[in-house]
C-alpha cells in the first residue's frame, strides 16, 4: 500500500505539528465527543462531523486569526491531539493557546508539554507575539502543572466562572510574555 | 431670486454634507475621515487627473465602477492589509485627498504610507505633511507598527523633502526602478522607526 505523505510544519522530539488534514475530521470528532476528553475541553454539546468540518474550515484569511495544528506522534505513527492559537490579536500581538491530547490512553507522558513548547517558540519567534495566554479549570490539575512547566504564570482567577461536572469551579488564566520566555530560552 | 434659491439649496446641501462627516482623527486644518462612497466620483477624478496621477503614479485609466469597488465594505473578520482615510479640509468643508497605509504586514509590523492631495490648489500648503504626521502617529500609537516606509522616485522633489522633514531616513536606492515619462528613474526608499518617532515627539 502506498505510504501517505505527511505534511510536517514543526518538527519536535517525539512529535510533529501538522496542518489539519481534512481526512482526519472523524478522529477529531471522536475526541470532541469522548466523555473523558470533552470534560476538560468543556464541550457540553454533541459535535457532528459536519459541525467540526465547519469549525476547522481553513480560511484563506491572512494574517490568520486562528492557527490549528494536529499533534502527530512519531513512534505511534498517528495523530494524538491538537494545538491551537485562537483569537490572535495583531494590534496587541497576543494570542490564546490551547492544547488537547485526544488519546486519553497516553495522558501523563508530557506530550502536551512538548507541543505547547513548540507553539510558544513558534508564536514568539515566527508570529512576533509578545504575550501568550492560556486558560484552564481549577480541577484540571494536569493542565495547571503543564502550563507551569512550560513557564507560564498564573495571572488571573475568575471565581466560580464555569459550571463543570456538576458544580461551579474557578477558571485560571495563565500567561507568558516574550521577555520571560527569552530569559529561559535564549 | 432664482439664483438666491439655488444658493440656499447649495447651503443646505453643504450643511447636510457636513452633518455626516465624522472625523476619525482631528488635525488643525484637516480631519481624517473614513471613506464614503458618495465621494467615489471625486476620487475617480483625482485618480485620472493628469497632474495628480503623475506623482501618484497612476498609469491606468480608472472607471467610476472600478473606483466604486474600492469603497465596498470588507468581509467580516478580516485583518485589512490597507487602511485609507479621506483628507477633509475643515475650512472649505470638502474632501481634498487620500492618505493611509497599504501593504500592512501585521506580523513584522510594518506598512507603506501613501498620501495624495487630489486638488492641486491645496498643494504646497503643508497639508500632506500635517496629514502624514497624524497618520504616522496613528500607525505607531494605535496600530502598534514598528516601521513605516515609503518609496519616492527622484523627480518628486517635494515628496523627498517631505519625507526628510517627517524624520524618515533613506534606507536605500532602487536603481532605475520606475519608468516615468519615457525614462527610468531611481526610487529612494525611506523608513521611519517607532523608536525614532517617539524620541522626536518628546
Amino acid at each position: 500500500m502506498e505510504k501517505k505523505t505527511r505534511i510536517t510544519f514543526i518538527e519536535g522530539e517525539r512529535i510533529e505539528l501538522l496542518p489539519l488534514n481534512p481526512e482526519n475530521v472523524k478522529i477529531h470528532a471522536r475526541w470532541a465527543n469522548d466523555p473523558k476528553t470533552r470534560l476538560y475541553t468543556q464541550n457540553v454539546f454533541p459535535v457532528s462531523h459536519e459541525d467540526l468540518k465547519k469549525r476547522l474550515d481553513q480560511t484563506q484569511e491572512r494574517p490568520k486569526r486562528d492557527i490549528f495544528f494536529e499533534i502527530y506522534h512519531k513512534e505511534l505513527d498517528k495523530i494524538v491531539g491538537f494545538v491551537e492559537f485562537h483569537n490572535i490579536n495583531y494590534i496587541n500581538h497576543a494570542a490564546n493557546l490551547s492544547v488537547v491530547i485526544g488519546e486519553k490512553e497516553i495522558w501523563g507522558n508530557n506530550l502536551g508539554t512538548e507541543a505547547a513548547k513548540q507553539m510558544i517558540k513558534y508564536g514568539f519567534e515566527e508570529l512576533n507575539l509578545v504575550k501568550i495566554t492560556a486558560s484552564t479549570l481549577k480541577p484540571n490539575k494536569g493542565a495547571c502543572r503543564m502550563l507551569e512547566k512550560i513557564g507560564m504564570k498564573l495571572e488571573l482567577v475568575l471565581k466560580n466562572q464555569t459550571y463543570f461536572d456538576g458544580m461551579y469551579v474557578d477558571e485560571l488564566n495563565f500567561c507568558i510574555s516574550r521577555e520571560e520566555w527569552e530569559q529561559t530560552n535564549k | 431670486m432664482g439664483l438666491k434659491m439655488t444658493e440656499e439649496k447649495k447651503d443646505r446641501e453643504d450643511k447636510k454634507e457636513e452633518d455626516d462627516v465624522f472625523p476619525f482623527i482631528e488635525g488643525e486644518s484637516i480631519d481624517l475621515v473614513a471613506g464614503n462612497s458618495k465621494w467615489a466620483n471625486l476620487s475617480c477624478k483625482w485618480r485620472n487627473d493628469p497632474k495628480v496621477r503623475h506623482y501618484a503614479r497612476n498609469i491606468w485609466p480608472q472607471t467610476l465602477e472600478e473606483v466604486k469597488k474600492r469603497f465596498e465594505p470588507l468581509p467580516d473578520n478580516q485583518m485589512r492589509d490597507s487602511i485609507k482615510f479621506t483628507i477633509y479640509h475643515k475650512q472649505s468643508k470638502r474632501p481634498i485627498g487620500r492618505i493611509g497605509f497599504s501593504r500592512i504586514d501585521w506580523v513584522s509590523k510594518n506598512a507603506n504610507i501613501f498620501a495624495m492631495i487630489g486638488e492641486p490648489e491645496y498643494w504646497g500648503k503643508g497639508i500632506a505633511g500635517e496629514a502624514s504626521r497624524l497618520v504616522i502617529n496613528y500607525g505607531f500609537t494605535e496600530l502598534n507598527l514598528h516601521k513605516i516606509y515609503s518609496g519616492v522616485f527622484t523627480p518628486n522633489k517635494r515628496s523627498l523633502r517631505a519625507a526628510e522633514k517627517l524624520g524618515f531616513e533613506k534606507e536605500g536606492v532602487l536603481k532605475e526602478e520606475m519608468y516615468v515619462d519615457g525614462q527610468y528613474h531611481d526610487v529612494h526608499r525611506f523608513a521611519l522607526f517607532k523608536r525614532d518617532w517617539e524620541m522626536k515627539d518628546e
